[in-house]
C-alpha cells in the first residue's frame, strides 16, 4: 500500500494553479506506472482471492477483468480513489456476483429447444457423440420411475409449470419438486459417465 | 477477502445442493433468496464449479424431446397427466411402446453397426459391449458388428489396439483391408496407416488370413507369437513375422518415441496428431536419424525439439505450418 499512497496522495491534491511551479518530469508520467505498481501489490492478493472463488484457469482472467475495470472506471480516471484496495475487492466481489446472477438467469430461462441435435455431418465424431448423448439420455428416461419421467418431460418439453403439473396429477408443488431433483439427480449421473 | 471454509464441500453434497437450488428455481416460487444463491455460489469454486455442470446437463437434457421417451409418450398433455394421477394401465402400455420404440431407434439397442472414430490429435479408449477394449490413434475408425456367434469388427482408418476379453463362444474377428485377425484373449495392434498394414501381437495369440475371395477354395493364414508383427499388404502368405521394437507399442499413452528412425517418417508419426503440420524444408535433413519421446500432438514442441537436436531453423510459414530448415 505504501507505494499506492505515494502516488495517489499528490494526483488527489487540488489542481495547479497557473503560478506553480510545473511538478517535475517523473510525476507527468506517472498515471500509467502506477497501475502497473497495483497490479503487482494487488495481483497476486486477487489471484489467490479468485483461485478459491472460481476455476484455477478463470481466475487469472477475472484478475485481467478486475483491473480493466478499475482502470476504465470514472473514479480512477479521475484519481479519486482513496483506498484502491477495497475499491478493487469491491470489483473482484462483484465479478463472481454477476456470474452467479448469469448462472440464475439461466436456472429460469423458460425456453423449451427445439434445435434437432446434427446426428449426421461432416465431424464423424461430433454425429457419434450426439448420437451416444441421446442414447444415454433415452436410457436414462427409460429408467426414471414413469411418475417422475413423465412430470419431468411435462415440465422441460411441454414447458409445464410446477403449479400445472400440480394440480393435474393432485401432488403438492412440493412434491413436484421432489420428482424433479429425483429427475435431474438421475440424469446427471447418466450423461456425465 | 478471507475465504470462508465451507461446511459441506465433499463432492456429492455439493452436487445435491446444486441439484436442489436448480429444482427450486424452477418451480417458480418467489420466495426464493437469490442472494442467499449468489452467496453460495461463490463462496466456494466447487459449488461455481457443480452449479455450472448441473445447468449443463439441465441444457442437454433439452434434447429429451429427440427421444423415443418423449416422442413415443401419449400425445397431449391431458394424457400423460392422465398417467401422472395413476392409471397403472396406461403406464404399462407407455413402457411397452416405449420399449418397442427402443429397438425402432438406430441408435439404441442392439445397433447392428456401431461406429468408433477419433479425431486428429486424439487417442481414446472405448469399452464395447462384451468387455474388449478398443483404443483408437488420431483419427481412426473401427466399425463394430456384434451378434451371437461372432465379434466382427472392421478397421477402416489409422491404427487401433484391440484388448480382447475371452469368449469361448464367439470369435473376435478383425478385418483390415483384405486380412482378418482371429483373436482369443489377446492385445494387438493393427496399423493401416504403413505403407503395407501391419498387425503387431502384444499379448495372447492371433491368426491372421487372408478373407476368402469367391473363387477361392484356400484361405492363406499364419499364426503370430507375442512380440511379432506382420505386414498384411501384398502376399501374407510370403511375408514373414517380423519382431516388434518396444517403441511402437506406446501409442496409446499419447506419448511416441523413435529410436534411430528417419526424421521425415518421425515427423510424419507426428502430422498426424495435429492439423498443424511439420514439414521438412531440407532434403538433407530428412534423413537425419532421430532417437527420442515426445508428446503426440505439440507440434511446436517437437519443432523446437528438433531444431536444437540438429541445429536446424524452425519458422511458420503463412498456411501455419511449421518449416524446418537448415541455418543460413
Amino acid at each position: 500500500m505504501r507505494v499506492i499512497d505515494g502516488f495517489l496522495k499528490p494526483a488527489t491534491v487540488p489542481r495547479l494553479a497557473e503560478a506553480d511551479p510545473l511538478p517535475p518530469e517523473d510525476r507527468l508520467v506517472r498515471p500509467m506506472p502506477a497501475l502497473d505498481d497495483l497490479y503487482r501489490v494487488h495481483g497476486p492478493r486477487l489471484l489467490r482471492f479468485f483461485a478459491r472463488r472460481a476455476d484455477r484457469q478463470d481466475a487469472s482472467d477475472l484478475v485481467h477483468e478486475s483491473f480493466i475495470r478499475f482502470a476504465s472506471s470514472e473514479a480512477c480516471r479521475d484519481r479519486t480513489i482513496e483506498c484502491p484496495e477495497a475499491y478493487l475487492n469491491q470489483i473482484a466481489t462483484n465479478l463472481l456476483r454477476d456470474r452467479a446472477k448469469s448462472a440464475l438467469q439461466r436456472s429460469l430461462a423458460n425456453h423449451v429447444p427445439a434445435d434437432e441435435v446434427p446426428l449426421a455431418g461432416t465431424d464423424l465424431v461430433a454425429a457419434l457423440e450426439a448420437r451416444d448423448r441421446l442414447n444415454r439420455l433415452q436410457n436414462a428416461l427409460m429408467r426414471l420411475k414413469p411418475k417422475t419421467r413423465d412430470i419431468f418431460l411435462a415440465h422441460r418439453l411441454d414447458g409445464l409449470s410446477y403449479k400445472q403439473i400440480a394440480e393435474r396429477s393432485g401432488l403438492s408443488i412440493k412434491g413436484v419438486e421432489w420428482h424433479m431433483t429425483k429427475a435431474i439427480d438421475h440424469l446427471d449421473r447418466a450423461l456425465r459417465r | 477477502m478471507e475465504g470462508r471454509a465451507t461446511a459441506s464441500s465433499a463432492p456429492d453434497a455439493v452436487r445435491e445442493q446444486a441439484i436442489a437450488w436448480l429444482a427450486r428455481f424452477r418451480s417458480g416460487a418467489t420466495d426464493v433468496d437469490h442472494a442467499e444463491f449468489e452467496d453460495w455460489y461463490i463462496a466456494d469454486p466447487r459449488h461455481a464449479e457443480a452449479y455450472e455442470a448441473i445447468l449443463e446437463t439441465w441444457d442437454q437434457t433439452a434434447l429429451a424431446a429427440q427421444t423415443p421417451a418423449a416422442s413415443h409418450r401419449h400425445t397431449g398433455r391431458r394424457h400423460s397427466l392422465a398417467r401422472i394421477a395413476g392409471i397403472a394401465a396406461a403406464v404399462l402400455l407407455l413402457f411397452v411402446a416405449g420399449s418397442y420404440a427402443l429397438t425402432r431407434y438406430p441408435w439404441r439397442g442392439p445397433a447392428p453397426e456401431t461406429l468408433l472414430a477419433s479425431r486428429i490429435g486424439e487417442i481414446r479408449t472405448i469399452v464395447l459391449d462384451d468387455g474388449s477394449r478398443v483404443t483408437l490413434d488420431t483419427d481412426s475408425v473401427v466399425h463394430v458388428n456384434f451378434d451371437d456367434d461372432q465379434r466382427r469388427l472392421q478397421l477402416e482408418r489409422g491404427r487401433a489396439r484391440f484388448e480382447v476379453a475371452h469368449d469361448a463362444r464367439r470369435a473376435f474377428v478383425v478385418t483390415a483391408g483384405a486380412s482378418e485377425i482371429v483373436a482369443h484373449g489377446t492385445v494387438f495392434d493393427i496399423d493401416l496407416r504403413q505403407p503395407s498394414a501391419l498387425v503387431s501381437l502384444l499379448q495372447g495369440s492371433v491368426e491372421v488370413r487372408k478373407t476368402a475371395r469367391a473363387g477361392e477354395a484356400r484361405r492363406t493364414s499364419a499364426v503370430l507369437r507375442p512380440g511379432q508383427q506382420l505386414a498384411l499388404g501384398g502376399t501374407a502368405a510370403t511375408a514373414q513375422p517380423a519382431m516388434i521394437r518396444s517403441t511402437e507399442t506406446r501409442w496409446p499413452t499419447g506419448m511416441l518415441s523413435f529410436e534411430d528412425t528417419r526424421l521425415a517418417e518421425v515427423v510424419a508419426s507426428a502430422n498426424r496428431y495435429s492439423q498443424t503440420r511439420i514439414v521438412i524444408g531440407d532434403p538433407a535433413a530428412k534423413e537425419r536419424r532421430f532417437t527420442g519421446t515426445f508428446k503426440a500432438g505439440d507440434p511446436k514442441q517437437l519443432a523446437d525439439m528438433i531444431g536444437t537436436m540438429f541445429e536446424l531453423r524452425v519458422e511458420r510459414d503463412p498456411n501455419d505450418n511449421l518449416v524446418i530448415a537448415s541455418r543460413k
